[in-house]
């Protein structure tokens, strides 16, 4: 039997099916569609249409152990991975404020699973889980705790699933102790993000209230003075919606090098036009080393991971012959590791950590 | 998020055109609205707004939530239109048709073309799940034509205030041909009064403040025709052993006037014009009018409508021309020119009696207003309803920075 | 050489006169209240030689409150200076270095004056008064900018659109340069080291402002402010780094006002915002408040503070590479030895160890606090602007000399 991995996006789908064992290769795919499209073309009914032509029309139960749904933001609520169910649902409409963007369409799933999946059982597994118990100091910002709390304002960072996954990983193939690792963990994804993990947890992320801040994005402008949007206001007349427009789509590596790239293309030999958004990136990787390093009392290793994980080979020689301001042995000894795995395996990883407790045999059965 | 809310909006684009027909083609002279205040409401209620009620004057009120209850907006329009012209134009389109992408008839343009922009502007926020901060109040309200805004100070007054509800800022859906309003002149009808025991003089005086006053008549230039002052023939009656004539007069008022101070001016004017007439005394008055709304009760209203202007530097103005701006949006800022008189917009309440701030967004026309074979663009209508919920969530949204739609 | 430095408040004058290039103080002193008269008269607190005094007179404008020093110096001939030192907080792309002050060069001043809208124009406009009062007095401007100009590419560049970062002239600038330059030629001269060897970070921990500089071969490579002060560490009201995205959420709950947003977040946030009651670090850290809920807030203060300069360390210290001295001073890095502890404690794999003993009890300034195996130095260094603003000037002036000859 198959898991089926699902990642809801605004105007569509994508999806995988992972095989019991997961010794095989997983089936990927993409499914468009608005998601409230009347007559069927919802990306969800359409990729139950395949399946069935596909299933020969086989009950999803027979088909099917369990899904697994990956969840953008999950507040303060959700530490870790839940089951679904009608009480699930309402805590996450209540919390619909905070992703105003993704959390709409994470319920239009959600709310028609049972017409969609029948009986099985649906994991929902959220990036931020990973990041919910950063130290207070991290997770803070320098402002009033009045408005913090009024605007739930606070550090989390969004590609928990990879993180977590990558530095288990990580530590099992290097034969670290698991409690006393201290792993830079690098997310090659369109907004990277990079973590200090250690012991397992993280201690530092680069992202904050938002994905926009942190390592600059393929279109995101990452950290910056805090000033310049008050000055883009102020002298261009922008609202902030005019603003977000620029920082989020027209920034980042693609604003530095002057036309549209992504991170591939970026590290690409013959790409001239790309060095400052080349530095740019590394120098921040450098200093990122530099924090963990002085917030975990050292550092055993960097791990890539996500999309762009194999990026990481272009960086490494650079960051390794940097490594010089670690002092004696730990100087030569900092592991450099790449986690080449799929977002769909690592997700139903986490997901099968995480409930392996829970009761229900099907899913159990299922994602073992 | 502005693809969202467009892709949305294409998609509520035939529901948006088909309800504003049947709202056109549903007569509402001032003071006989009810039932298109029924349309209205069964379709609040259908589109998914949280509260939709009607109150004692007749206006419907729609609803929708926000999750910190501050700030409240107001998109109004009236639901009222004027008397349908005598000696209908025979080559005018029937009502509620559309011909070259142009919805026909009385009140296309002002303003039940905006009315159901607002309505659906509401639906589409509703339809997209952005989660508003403030609340949104959508309102259709009567007796504004004729009424002189007895149906929006009622709205404000009593059925807003009972809610709960005091809204910061409202927007009216006028017609400013998707321009951002932010203002008009007033005007104001007077009657001159002449009495006197000699009915020679009572009847010199008057024909002489006739023929002064219309000489002034005040006509700008060319075709921006601004009509300025109007005045009609002296009506002449007994009473009471003395003769009595009343001159019906209007006049533009101008943002720095108020109704004293023109009183007084137009009283002063005509006492000297009338001075060489022998012994008649002279007095103005703002014309009131006793009407029956359309649920029966009555009122009086004075004839006046104030002139009224939201700075332009508002921070509504401001916030309305940026969202606009990262929409995708053109809105070129403007006031109403107000060509004829007697023509006004709700702004005059709101501004100047609630201190609202106030401005105008709309999809018809200004010059359609009050003409034969009205009409509105229906890519205008649509366009209308993309604007103001990007205006409305610019406003009282929960801002949605940092984010983009699809990767993370 | 008598060298007089300015150093211009909004509404004070501060002002010394030293003998170059040997760095004495021969006068000084600070003129207060300068502008539109004020229920208080303005006054000169002024003193030379030993002696104290002070003097009111009304002066309505910087360059009134300048003829009135001039006229102070004026009295004893070993007073008269033989330049003029200026303060400018910010030189934005045009400064890069100190410049000789002439009327072409004020009138290109113009094109920065905005960009410290609230320090610029009152230095400029005392600038002016010298050079019409005393037009063959040299003056020398001093930026606080400059120091940082050799701050490279893909560290002073902001990934944003390049139409963006030109017209507006949006990168990092970097602030306390004056005061970062000081210190490492202090710390270099005080470790042995040549300048142009010197790797180091610089802490310029400060009551107000507070920022790091990375330094490599005696150039700044990295400073934490940015674009503006407002950027990088937790200051005593600054709130330092913050997502921009919170900057635009917070901008449309404040309905546009920019304002607003910018008064939160430069006057109402850092210290002050998270202690809710004290602006200084000083004070939060000696603190034994009487009820835990303020115990807890002013231990959560403590703790980003902290912290945030931690991170920075750490990443100053892997761009540097190998530096040689980790620099404390301004008043915060100077007297306050838990802050230090704060950020050296557990720094080992650094090749960074503290003393604790001999951090707890700094005497005199210079002091090396490190552990005897430290391969980092850790150096308590006073700052002194002034001085520092004084060497520039002379050094300029000598410059300027030697082209001549050429």
């Amino acid at each position: 039997m198959k898991t089926l991995v699902l990642k809801p996006r605004r105007t569509g789908l994508d999806y995988a099916f992972v095989d019991d064992g997961r010794t095989e290769g997983v089936v990927e795919g993409a499914m468009d569609g608005e998601w409230d499209a009347e007559d069927g073309n919802d990306p969800m009914t359409r990729l139950r249409l395949q399946c069935e032509t596909e299933w020969r029309g086989a009950p999803v139960e027979k088909i099917l152990r369990a899904a697994v749904v990956r969840g953008i933001y999950g507040g303060d609520e959700f530490s870790k991975p839940v089951v679904v169910d009608d009480q699930v649902e309402r805590r996450l409409e209540a919390m619909a404020s905070e992703a105003p963007l993704h959390m709409p369409i994470l319920l239009s799933l959600l709310r028609r699973r049972r017409e969609w999946l029948g009986g099985i059982p649906v994991a929902l597994v959220f990036e931020t889980s990973f990041f919910i118990g950063l130290p207070f100091r991290e997770r803070s910002y320098a402002l009033d705790p009045e408005l913090t709390q009024r605007l739930k304002v606070r550090r989390y960072g969004f590609q928990g699933v990879f993180h977590e996954s990558a530095c288990r990983w990580f530590v099992r193939r290097r034969g670290l102790d698991p409690v006393r690792s201290r792993i830079l963990s690098v997310c090659l994804e369109a907004r990277p993000e990079a973590a200090a993990v250690m012991g397992l947890r993280p201690v530092m992320a680069t992202s904050g209230v938002t994905p926009l801040e942190g390592l600059p994005g393929q279109t995101s402008c990452g950290e910056m003075d805090p000033s310049i949007v008050l000055t883009l206001a102020q002298k261009l007349g922008w609202g902030p919606e005019q603003i977000d427009a620029v920082l989020t789509r027209e920034s980042g590596l693609s604003g530095l090098t002057g036309r549209e790239v992504n991170l591939d293309e970026v590290f690409m030999e013959g790409n001239k036009d790309a060095w400052l958004a080349r530095d740019v990136f590394c120098y921040r990787l450098l200093q990122m080393a530099g924090s963990a390093a002085a917030v975990m009392g050292g550092l055993d290793g960097v791990v890539f991971s996500g999309r762009y994980a194999f990026v990481g080979r272009h960086i490494t020689p650079w960051l390794r012959q940097r490594m010089g301001f670690l002092a004696g042995l730990e100087h030569g000894g900092v592991l450099f590791d790449y986690f080449t795995q799929s977002f769909a395996m690592a997700l139903v990883d986490t997901a099968w950590l995480a409930l392996r407790g829970t009761r229900d045999v099907r899913l159990h059965a299922g994602l073992i | 998020m502005y693809t969202l809310l467009k892709n949305k909006s294409a998609g509520l684009g035939t529901e948006l055109v088909s309800f504003a027909q049947d709202l056109v083609r549903q007569n509402s002279v001032s003071l006989d609205e009810d039932a298109a205040a029924g349309l209205v409401e069964k379709r609040m209620n259908a589109v998914g707004f949280d509260k939709v009620f009607r109150d004692d004057a007749g206006n419907v009120a729609g609803l929708i939530l926000g999750r910190e209850s501050e700030p409240v907006i107001l998109l109004n329009s009236h639901l009222d239109t004027v008397s349908p012209a005598k000696g209908k134009t025979a080559d005018a389109p029937e009502a509620g048709s559309i011909e070259k992408g142009r919805l026909y008839g009385l009140g296309a343009a002002d303003c039940k073309g905006g009315l159901a922009a607002q309505i659906y502007a509401g639906a589409l926020l509703k339809r997209s799940l952005l989660p508003l901060r403030g609340h949104l109040v959508v309102a259709a309200t009567v007796a504004e034509e004729n009424g002189c805004s007895v149906g929006v100070r009622t709205l404000i007054e009593k059925t807003l205030p009972e809610m709960g509800l005091k809204p910061n800022f409202a927007i009216l859906g006028e017609p400013t041909g998707l321009g951002l309003y932010y203002g008009h002149d007033g005007w104001m009808e007077m009657d001159i009064l002449i009495e006197g025991a000699n009915p020679f003089h009572v009847d010199d005086a008057a024909m002489a403040i006739f023929n002064d006053f219309g000489k002034r008549g005040g006509i700008s230039s060319g075709e921006n025709r601004l009509e300025t002052m109007s005045i009609r023939q002296p009506s002449f009656e007994k009473a009471e052993g003395c003769h009595r004539a009343t001159i019906p007069m209007t006049r533009r008022l101008l943002p720095d006037e108020d109704e004293g101070g023109v009183l007084k001016e137009v009283q002063h004017e005509a006492g000297l014009v009338a001075q060489s007439s022998g012994m008649v005394a002279v007095e103005v008055m703002v014309r009131e009018e006793k009407q029956r709304m359309c649920n029966g009760r009555t009122t009086v209203v004075k004839h006046l409508t104030n002139a009224w202007e939201t700075d332009p530097f508002h921070p509504l103005l401001a916030r309305a021309r940026q969202s606009l701006a990262a929409a995708g949006c053109e809105a070129k800022p403007g006031k109403w020119r107000l060509g004829r008189l007697g023509m006004g917009t709700a702004g005059s309440v709101l501004v100047k009696e609630f201190g609202i701030p106030t401005i105008g967004y709309g999809p018809g026309l200004e010059e359609q207003a009050h003409r034969p074979g009205e009409w509105v663009e229906v890519a205008r209508m649509s366009e209308a309803v993309y604007g103001t919920a990007a205006i409305v969530h610019g406003l009282i949204g929960v801002p949605v920075c940092g984010w983009t739609t699809d990767e993370i | 050489m008598n060298i007089l430095v300015f150093n211009c408040g909004s509404s004070s004058l501060k002002y010394r006169l030293l003998d170059m290039p040997k760095g004495v103080e021969r006068a000084g002193g600070e003129a207060q209240r300068v502008g539109p008269p004020t229920a208080k008269p303005s006054v000169i607190f002024h003193h030379a030689r030993g002696k104290k005094e002070s003097f009111e007179t009304p002066m309505r404008s910087h360059g009134e409150a300048f003829v009135e020093v001039m006229k102070l110096l004026h009295r004893d001939a070993d007073l008269t200076p033989g330049a003029v030192g200026h303060r400018l907080v910010h030189g934005g792309t045009l400064f890069s270095e100190p410049t000789v002050v002439d009327a072409n060069v004020l009138s290109r001043l113009e094109q920065v004056r905005d960009m410290a809208p609230l320090h610029n124009p009152p230095a400029m406009a005392l600038m002016q008064a010298c050079h019409e009062r005393f037009p063959d007095l040299p003056q020398v401007a001093v930026f606080d900018t400059a120091f940082h100009a050799t701050i490279p590419a893909h560290a002073r560049t902001y990934a944003l659109p390049l139409r963006l970062r030109q017209e507006l002239g949006i990168r990092k600038y970097g602030f306390h340069g004056t005061s970062h330059q000081f210190v490492m030629e202090e710390a270099a001269a005080f470790l042995g080291t040549p300048l142009e060897l010197f790797n180091a970070v610089s802490c310029h921990l400060g009551s107000g402002g507070a920022s790091l500089c990375a330094i490599r071969n005696g150039q700044s490579v990295d400073n934490t402010m940015g674009y503006s002060p407002l950027q990088g560490l937790v200051m005593s009201t600054r709130c330092g780094d913050l997502d921009p995205a919170l900057a635009m959420n917070l901008l449309t709950r404040a309905g546009g006002d920019c304002a607003q947003v910018e008064k939160l977040l430069n006057n109402r946030s850092g210290v002050l915002g998270m202690s809710g009651s004290t602006a200084d670090i000083r004070d939060v850290l000696a603190s034994t408040s009487q009820t835990e809920t303020w115990t807890v807030r002013l231990d959560h203060t403590a703790q980003v503070y902290l912290w945030r300069l931690r991170k920075y360390l750490g990443a100053y210290l892997a761009v540097v590479g190998n530096a040689r001295a980790v620099i404390f001073t301004d008043t915060i890095g100077e007297t306050v030895p838990a802050v230090r502890w704060g950020l050296c404690s557990g720094m080992e794999a650094f090749g960074l160890k503290m003393d604790a003993g001999l951090n707890a009890k700094v005497a005199s300034l210079p002091a090396d606090v490190a552990a005897d195996d430290s391969r980092i130095r850790i150096l308590v260094v006073q700052t002194n602007e002034e001085l520092a603003i004084a060497r520039r000037t002379y050094g300029a002036l000598q410059t300027q000399v030697v082209k001549a000859e050429d």
